[in-house]
């Protein structure tokens, strides 16, 4: 009675987590902790740091067995669904949302339902500040490769310079699936440390004069050219770069439930309800895939030092091209809103404001930085349908 | 050096095409206020205007016609009545009113009221 009491005792024992865990486990556990600590008391990013971080501890609790990566990664480089159904576990299928490409395009859906495109549509030269912010995308995948990285990896890695979450998601699972815990967790680590990022940035290549620039008043915009732009956007970047129409269609059909005035139930739907609902998932599964042995590791570290460079690239680029249309147009841009290129909506855009601001406290820049920063989400999904075309 | 060129060669491509795309947007982009200006003037022609961009006429009133012996006070008015109808409409400097006749009312406010509410106002500006 009392051998088996103490076999029993002693079986639970050998099976806990404390004794078949590794040491690189509860370095794991720690990270997420460190994780939640930003996401609930710095509050960085929190909607999605916090899922991702819950996700991550889930998935190296010792024996656990929540998620299972072999199940994606075959020899055959093709998912076993058969195989997921029989073994896999409740995390395995939130994952499958990612694998496949469907939670990032449905997370554009709400983006899009919740974005105002006016500011751009009112000057529409400011989307090239968009387009001028995803240059830093380009340096940084020529710096990973250089550092060694395989193409897909460091075509995933350079995308976080575009500072868009889903999009650097979407594309590490197409390209890189392993490498899409510390990706997604750099990508969105780097967003939240906008305020801190970008200042020193926008500084160092403007002078005080370029900031103190007060730009003018932006025209009305109508609700016929407000519901023209999803449709033109889509047909034009589609036909264009049909790899970039999961992100770029999904993105203007939200901004057409919203605009069109017609479908206002299904409108509130995607930028409240769904767009929460799939962020769960999305931040869940991304966070399951932060496995021990898939972190810890050189690459991360690498991954991200390439980030913040990217990050950083982006803004510099972006400021550079607004400091060109300064001087193209006598003095009527602010270079400080080519920041707000790189997307983090609307992070960027209200950095561009308290830096102006500083130089000139009177300067309200902030409607002409929504501009750019919306351009920036829009040329974040063309770098990543490149990318995606050439390497996919 | 093959990995460098394979690079530069991806960047290349990626900027050009970015940029391609935006610009094309841009092009686009500067064409839709023509959208407004067709819209503009068939709402002028068809419905008389019922939307922020179209004209608001008041009918014309005979008073306004015989009532003409202070023109500079009624030009006062009629920006005035322009000005409020604006503001209470909410709308931008695009929106076109257009007061075609007013028409006085007698005063029967007491004077005592009168006074009191403009120093008010005065006091206000």
């Amino acid at each position: 009675m009392l051998n088996d009491f103490i076999n029993i005792i002693g079986d639970i024992i050998s099976k806990s987590g404390f004794v078949i865990g590794e040491y690189r486990h509860f370095i794991m556990i720690f990270i997420s902790c460190v994780l939640f600590y930003l996401a609930i008391a710095k509050e960085y990013e929190p909607l999605l740091l916090l899922p991702i971080a819950f996700g991550m501890l889930l998935t190296n609790l010792p024996g656990a067995n929540l998620y299972h990566p072999e199940l994606f990664i075959t020899e055959s480089g093709k998912v076993d669904i058969i195989e997921i159904f029989n073994n896999g576990g409740l995390l395995d299928f939130l994952y499958l949302g990612v694998k496949f490409g469907v939670y990032p395009p449905l997370i554009f859906l709400g983006i899009g339902a919740m974005t105002d495109f006016g500011p751009l549509l009112s000057n529409p030269k400011s989307i090239l500040l968009g387009a001028a912010s995803q240059i830093g995308i380009f340096i940084t995948f020529i710096c990973a490769l250089l550092l060694g990285f395989s193409q897909e990896v460091a075509a995933a890695i350079a995308i976080i310079g575009g500072a868009d979450g889903p999009t650097a998601i979407y594309v590490t699972s197409q390209l890189a699936p392993k490498m899409l815990g510390p990706i997604a967790i750099a990508a969105y680590s780097y967003m939240a440390l906008v305020p801190m990022i970008q200042p020193p940035i926008m500084k160092l290549f403007t002078t005080k004069k370029e900031r103190e620039t007060v730009m003018g008043q932006l025209r009305k915009v109508s609700k016929r050219e407000k519901i023209a732009f999803p449709i033109v956007v889509t047909i034009l970047i589609c036909l264009f770069l049909p790899d970039a129409a999961p992100l770029v269609g999904m993105l203007m059909l939200g901004n057409l439930f919203r605009e069109s005035g017609v479908v206002e139930r299904i409108s509130k739907t995607a930028e409240n309800e769904l767009i929460n609902i799939i962020t769960i998932f999305l931040g869940l599964s991304v966070g399951a895939t932060a496995t021990a042995e898939n972190f810890l590791n050189r690459q991360t570290l690498f991954i991200l030092f390439l980030g913040l460079a990217a990050f950083s690239l982006s803004t510099a680029t972006g400021v550079l091209f607004g400091k060109i249309m300064y001087y193209a147009t006598g003095g009527k841009v602010n270079p400080l809103i080519g920041s707000a290129g790189v997307s983090a909506v609307p992070m960027s855009a209200r950095v561009s404001q308290k830096v102006a601001s500083e130089a000139n406290p009177g300067n309200f820049i902030l409607m002409h930085a929504m501009g750019p920063n919306i351009a920036g989400v829009i040329g974040s999904a063309v770098a990543a349908g490149v990318l995606l075309a050439v390497f996919r | 050096m093959e990995t460098l060129k394979f690079a530069f060669t991806i960047t290349l491509i990626g900027i050009t095409i970015v940029f391609l795309s935006l610009i094309a947007l841009c092009v686009l982009m500067s064409l839709f206020p023509l959208l407004n200006y067709e819209w503009k003037k068939s709402s002028d022609t068809d419905k008389g205007g019922s939307d922020d961009s179209s004209y608001l006429e008041i009918e014309e009133d005979d008073d306004f016609h015989n009532d003409s012996s202070d023109n500079s006070s009624n030009s006062s008015l009629i920006a005035l009545l322009t000005a409020a109808a604006t503001a209470y409409m909410g709308s931008s400097s695009d929106v076109k009113v257009r007061v075609t006749s007013f028409k006085r009312i007698p005063q029967t406010s007491p004077v005592w009221n009168t006074v009191g509410r403009s120093e008010y106002i005065s006091n206000k500006l």
